[in-house]
């Protein structure tokens, strides 16, 4: 299927690996120009290099968690041209004990998670609306609705998320333009890999043993019962990218796996 | 005033008083020429019949009479695809008063750009420097600030906004512009007292229009007679190669008879065309003076769009001159950006009810429109004026059934936005959004064309008759004695709006035009 995306210009933030390389990815494939942003230029670069063979790719290295780095970003995405594509995909999750989670970690995890995409938004929305399209997709998560205890500050930002992009949808009213949030399921990327490494070496059992038995925990609720492939969440964020999605706006799109046990 | 007799053959009869007609009526008696302005509409006076309210105004200055509109345009279907004047002065009266000269590279056009698929681009017949020494006439006679030692104009709050913005993108050369309205007092008429409604005609006559500074000079002479209400029907010809007489229709509806020495037509580019394709006879089947076939084709009418910005802090934008601002630097033929030719950013004003459009155009009726119009003095706007590629379909032709009052034929105008439009639309649409956006913009929206002030291109220029209508002179290659002295003849619309040019073009026609008269060629 023809996603009609060619020749118009993605921004993917956090797009050096995970989730955010795979949408990338996508973008290329359909014939888009990709912007990505990364905070470390070496994973930046490489990344840049990989994804070169299958079209215009272009690195913008920047802390998006700083107002400073948004900036430097937005002006190196405006030398590009317009930004028809806007996908808020940077961000970083950890596990916590709530009573371990300090301030500076909460804040962080804020300007991070939060921050960036409102930073980036407020450069490049405007514009959007002013020619009346354009596209702006937040990467949320299946934590958006069913917080865990030990994640409290990340699921707040993710949650944080559906509502920055609802409340931009409003914005939209009467135009082309449309800000959705899609909600992820627990995904299989390096950063989780590298995360449950430790973990499960404390545990005593393989990563692999691990992944298998999160679908026997917290992750009981899934329908399909495994880990996601980044993959599979790019598919769905390059679909609402692109004008086939016209009719989906302010939504909170599910790529949960079923996870979330609730019919909205 | 003058009077003279319609079977009277000494005069030359011109057709429309805007600022073709107009100039050329003052030019041509002021070299002894005794001459017969027809004018379609009434004669008002600035002073007395201008008030300071737009739909006032409108209803009645415009050319109301209907027209038909297709192509994929937004206009097609409107019965208004053009917004001119139907009054003594013409179009010279809502006119903004901006004033820039075609560059040598739009002259151009064709060598400047190369081949465009779809455009009919070809090099004007006439060179910047034969054109410069007009040109210079015209800015005198017009009084443009930033000539002959004129101020320019102070800037209004849209214009504050619009600079900040053009600095902080590195637009050096922003500035109030070359406009015809007086900065000091000069050539009788006042200074502009910054009320705004420049489109609404200027009550105070400091804004150049023919109504009040060329044609009372004309009647000054004693050989000028003016007929307002006065609609040409259709213009003859003799057996020979020459034009005899202008049929017209009285203020009473009457069909009256002018004979004429030599008619020059100046009834904005879709009148012009449309009186030419009717006045067809046997020697001319498809319309006096359309040997080439080419009456009517290559109409254009600028790349326009709007941008309109809100922001925290009251602008009152509609204060003062409406377009006063001009940024220079996008005008050059850079084809790295998409797009052949170039665009001018200039400031503009709407009035509320045309506010209220263009918000629900791009926002949807209702709370939309609602909400922004509580802010209406909140916003600063913009306009684009870009080059518009000559397109050989794009017309004006003679409706196939509807006919007005007289008889005539409703134009149809035909209009497809060629890709190179498109692309520079969307060029200009997003350095529009940056500049309000470095400035704080806190809500934007952009709108396509309105109705064409700018009407050009329908009885082209060229030196060869095949590729045609008029010559260099603006003489038509078919009548030795039938000129064309309004946005008619622009073999490409260049991106500098038109009037300026128009002017200096009926400068030099007239000043050929009593010399030909002079050497009794005409």
């Amino acid at each position: 299927m023809d996603m009609k995306l060619k020749g118009q210009i993605a921004l993917v933030t956090g797009a050096s690996k995970g989730i955010g390389f795979a949408i990338a990815e996508q973008l290329l494939k359909e014939g888009a120009t990709v912007l990505i942003t990364g905070r470390g230029e070496g994973a930046l670069n490489d990344a840049t290099s990989r994804l070169a063979a299958l079209g215009p790719v272009h690195a913008l290295a920047g802390d998006l968690s700083t107002a400073a780095g948004a900036d430097a970003v937005l002006a190196g995405a405006k030398a590009h041209g317009e930004i028809d594509i806007l996908v808020n995909n940077v961000g970083f999750f950890e596990v916590r004990d709530f009573f371990a989670t300090d301030d500076a970690a909460w804040t962080h995890m804020f300007e991070l998670n939060v921050m960036s995409g409102v930073r980036l938004a407020r450069g490049l929305m405007l514009p959007m609306l002013a020619r009346g399209s354009g596209r702006v997709v937040f990467i949320a998560s299946e934590q958006s609705l069913k917080p865990h205890p030990q994640m409290a500050h990340y699921a707040m930002t993710k949650v944080a998320n559906v509502s920055v992009a609802r409340a931009l949808a409003e914005l939209t009213r009467g135009t082309a333009v449309t800000v959705n949030s899609v909600l992820v399921a627990p995904t299989w990327t390096e950063g989780v890999e590298q995360f449950l490494q430790p973990v499960a070496a404390q545990q005593g059992v393989s990563v692999e043993t691990m992944r298998a038995e999160y679908f026997k925990g917290d992750g009981a609720s899934s329908l399909i019962q495994r880990f996601a492939e980044p993959e599979e969440i790019a598919a769905v964020v390059a679909f609402l990218a692109s004008p086939l999605a016209s009719a989906v706006n302010g939504a909170a799109v599910r790529a949960d796996g079923g996870i979330v046990r609730s019919l909205f | 005033m003058r009077h003279f007799k319609l079977d009277d053959d000494s005069v030359v009869v011109v057709i429309g008083s805007g600022a073709g007609g107009g100039t050329m009526a003052r030019e041509l008696t002021q070299r002894g020429i005794k001459v017969v302005c027809l004018e379609a509409g009434p004669l008002l006076s600035h002073i007395d019949d201008f008030v300071n309210d737009e739909v006032t105004m409108f209803n009645k200055l415009s050319w109301l009479d209907k027209r038909s509109a297709s192509g994929n345009w937004n206009m097609a279907g409107s019965a208004m695809p053009s917004w001119t004047v139907k009054a003594v002065g013409g179009t010279s009266i809502h006119w903004a008063g901006t004033c820039l000269r075609m560059r040598e590279h739009e002259l151009k056009a064709r060598s400047s750009y190369g081949e465009v698929a779809g455009a009919a681009l070809a090099d004007w017949p006439i060179t910047l420097r034969e054109l410069a020494p007009f040109y210079s006439r015209a800015e005198s006679k017009m009084g443009v600030t930033g000539t002959h030692g004129i101020p320019l104009l102070p800037g209004n709050n849209n214009f504050k906004v619009f600079e900040a913005g053009a600095l902080k993108l590195g637009y050096r050369s922003v500035s109030t512009g070359t406009m015809a309205i007086n900065s000091q007092p000069r050539d009788g008429r006042a200074p502009c007292l910054q009320l705004g409604f420049c489109f609404s005609g200027c009550k105070m006559g400091a804004k150049w229009s023919t109504l009040y500074a060329e044609l009372p000079q004309a009647s000054a002479t004693g050989r000028f007679e003016l007929r307002p209400r006065c609609q040409a029907v259709a213009i003859e010809h003799d057996d020979g190669e020459r034009v005899s007489a202008v049929v017209y229709a009285d203020a009473e509806g009457r069909l009256q008879r002018q004979k004429a020495r030599a008619v020059v037509l100046a009834a904005n580019a879709i009148e012009t065309a449309r009186l030419l394709l009717h006045s067809s006879s046997a020697r001319f089947p498809q319309g006096l003076a359309n040997r080439s076939g080419l009456v009517g084709r290559h109409y254009m009418r600028h790349v326009f769009g709007f941008t309109y910005a809100w922001f925290d802090k009251p602008v009152h934008f509609h204060r003062g001159t409406t377009c006063a601002g001009n940024i220079e630097e996008e005008n050059g033929h850079d084809p790295s950006r998409g797009f052949v030719a170039g665009y001018h950013l200039q400031t503009i004003a709407q009035h509320p009810v045309g506010m209220a459009r263009a918000i629900a155009a791009a926002r949807g009726h209702g709370a939309p429109v609602a909400a922004r119009m509580a802010r209406y003095d909140h916003i600063a706007g913009q306009m684009i004026v870009g080059e518009d590629m000559p397109v050989a379909d794009n017309r004006i032709t003679l409706h196939a059934s509807e006919k007005d009052r007289f008889g005539v034929p409703i134009p149809n105008v035909h209009y497809d936005d060629h890709p190179n439009n498109v692309a520079m639309r969307r060029h200009a649409h997003a350095r529009q959004a940056a500049l309000y956006q470095a400035v704080g913009a806190t809500d934007m929206i952009q709108v396509g064309p309105p109705p064409a002030t700018h009407n050009m291109g329908t009885a082209r220029m060229s030196d060869n008759r095949e590729r045609g209508v008029v010559n260099r002179w603006g003489r038509a290659h078919d009548l030795r004695n039938l000129f064309v002295a309004d946005g008619s003849s622009f073999v490409t619309s260049s991106a500098a709006n038109p009037t300026l040019t128009i002017v200096a073009l009926a400068i030099r026609q007239a000043e050929h035009i009593a010399h030909a008269m002079a050497r009794h060629e005409l």
